[in-house]
């Protein structure tokens, strides 16, 4: 997928990079301020909303899970909702390649499939839709802060979830907050008001991430953890 | 502020339960941390929820300012003006409680002054933006106690530090409770901590005890665990 000269809609500036591409099997993930386009960028790559300039290239299949996951709900049940995806693809869970059982396994999401889907937290709607993201049949996988109410063992989870498509070949895209979670990516695209202003493989965002005004979790709680011992 | 030993029926078969007693009035702001589904948020109604007081499970039931975790919910097809003139009403409560200067402060300094004077509808609203504003919001209605659940979901790391400096001014005039999956959050902000696990509070500490709780702070590393894929 190729991001030719694109300007994102209500973004004065252009993205940056005329010609920015992932690669099929890459995982990207998409850091940045509050209002920078990250949802922009994302529901343009889909075919969501057009950018104001440029055009996107390439022919793989999007799917997309937006940043309040509540929206997307369907079906009335955990099970029902996840069997969607799947029939919307023309499959069943007992398809070869279907990751059905095994997505629910990691995600530890068996013990919800016959819950309604209102009865759940908020977190669980994350989860339960997170799954159903990845059960849609596409080459391209775009997820907007999808770990936003997830503990870290349900992350970790998603990753690993994440990791298994890479290795079969797809682009998954995810943007957030967390810049610890950097470790899970191939890259970084780190981006201000509607542009693109770095593009690092995540080895080297790991040792530079703070030129970008960002902090990691991890620091934060060591920091806290100093003050609190050095009051005892 | 008190937390009762009580059993609490969510829905048929599945129960909200605590067994300590909970001693909260020395404490002013409390973090709530725990696993997806784990009753963080249904503790938290049995508070701010006047139909569920019932339960006995808070020694008072005071008026609440209530940062809710769905902001699209809330503001879908309204304008940050619409949203105003209902918190200023002061038919209701909150209009009662809500102080229109402190709003324009918390604004500046969540810096979405600017984007509130153009009025736009807030479904075209980030959900940062939004979160920003109901931060706004929740932090301008001066009642006894203020409910942030998961107040930085969508916050970047700079509007994350203006929140911490925020919450420690409001916390000289009001008891905040904080749900959040992120540590780090609770720890820059807290000074008592309630864990709670399988719908039922599991511990709860002062937060200078957290250094005595590495099953909370491995459980919290992110790289920690067999399922990192990297």
């Amino acid at each position: 997928m190729i991001l030719h000269n694109i300007r994102l809609a209500h973004f004065p500036n252009p993205l940056g990079i005329s010609e920015l591409s992932i690669a099929a099997g890459q995982t990207v993930l998409l850091l940045g301020p509050s209002g920078c386009g990250k949802s922009s960028l994302l529901k343009a790559i889909a075919g969501f909303s057009d950018p104001a300039e440029g055009h996107i290239g390439g022919e793989e299949k999007a799917a997309i899970l937006l940043q309040n996951p509540q929206h997307q709900i369907i079906m009335q049940t955990v099970e029902d909702e996840l069997l969607f995806s799947l029939k919307n693809a023309g499959k069943s869970v007992v398809d070869p390649g279907t990751d059905y059982l095994k997505l629910i396994e990691t995600l530890g999401i068996g013990s919800l499939l016959n819950r309604d889907m209102n009865s759940l937290s908020f977190g669980e709607v994350q989860l339960i839709m997170i799954a159903a993201t990845f059960l849609t049949d596409a080459g391209i996988y775009l997820l907007d802060e999808p770990t936003s109410h997830l503990d870290p063992p349900a992350i970790r989870a998603c990753y690993q979830c994440m990791h298994r498509l890479k290795e079969s070949g797809k682009t998954v895209c995810v943007s957030g907050q967390i810049a610890d979670e950097y470790l899970f990516f191939d890259r970084v695209w780190i981006m201000d008001k509607g542009s693109i202003v770095a593009d690092l493989p995540s080895e080297v965002f790991g040792t530079t991430y703070r030129e970008y005004g960002l902090l990691t979790d991890s620091e934060l709680i060591h920091a806290s953890l100093n003050r609190i011992g050095s009051a005892k | 502020m008190k937390i009762h030993p009580f059993h609490y029926t969510i829905s048929p078969g599945s129960f909200l339960r605590n067994e300590h007693l909970i001693d909260l009035s020395a404490f002013s702001c409390i973090g709530i941390l725990g696993p997806v589904g784990s009753g963080k948020s249904q503790l938290i109604k049995l508070l701010a929820d006047s139909g569920l007081r019932s339960s006995g499970a808070f020694s008072e039931y005071p008026f609440c300012a209530y940062l809710s975790q769905d902001l699209t919910r809330l503001f879908t097809g309204n304008t940050p003006s619409s949203i105003l003139e209902l918190y200023r009403d002061t038919r209701y409560e909150i209009g009662r409680h809500f102080d229109a200067g402190i709003f324009a402060d918390a604004c500046r300094e969540l810096q979405i002054d600017e984007l509130i004077a153009r009025n736009r509808r807030l479904a075209h609203y980030s959900e940062g933006e939004r979160q920003r504003l109901g931060i706004c919001l929740a932090s301008a209605v001066l009642a006894p106690v203020t409910i942030l659940d998961e107040p930085t979901t969508a916050l970047d790391t700079h509007c994350r530090q203006i929140l911490f400096s925020m919450i420690g001014k409001m916390r000289e005039r009001t008891q905040i409770y904080v749900i959040s999956h992120r540590l780090a959050d609770l720890l820059a902000v807290c000074d008592y901590m309630i864990r709670m696990e399988d719908c039922c509070v599991a511990e709860h500490f002062p937060v200078e005890l957290i250094i005595e709780k590495p099953h909370i702070l491995s459980y919290y590393s992110l790289l920690n665990g067999e399922n990192n894929v990297r």
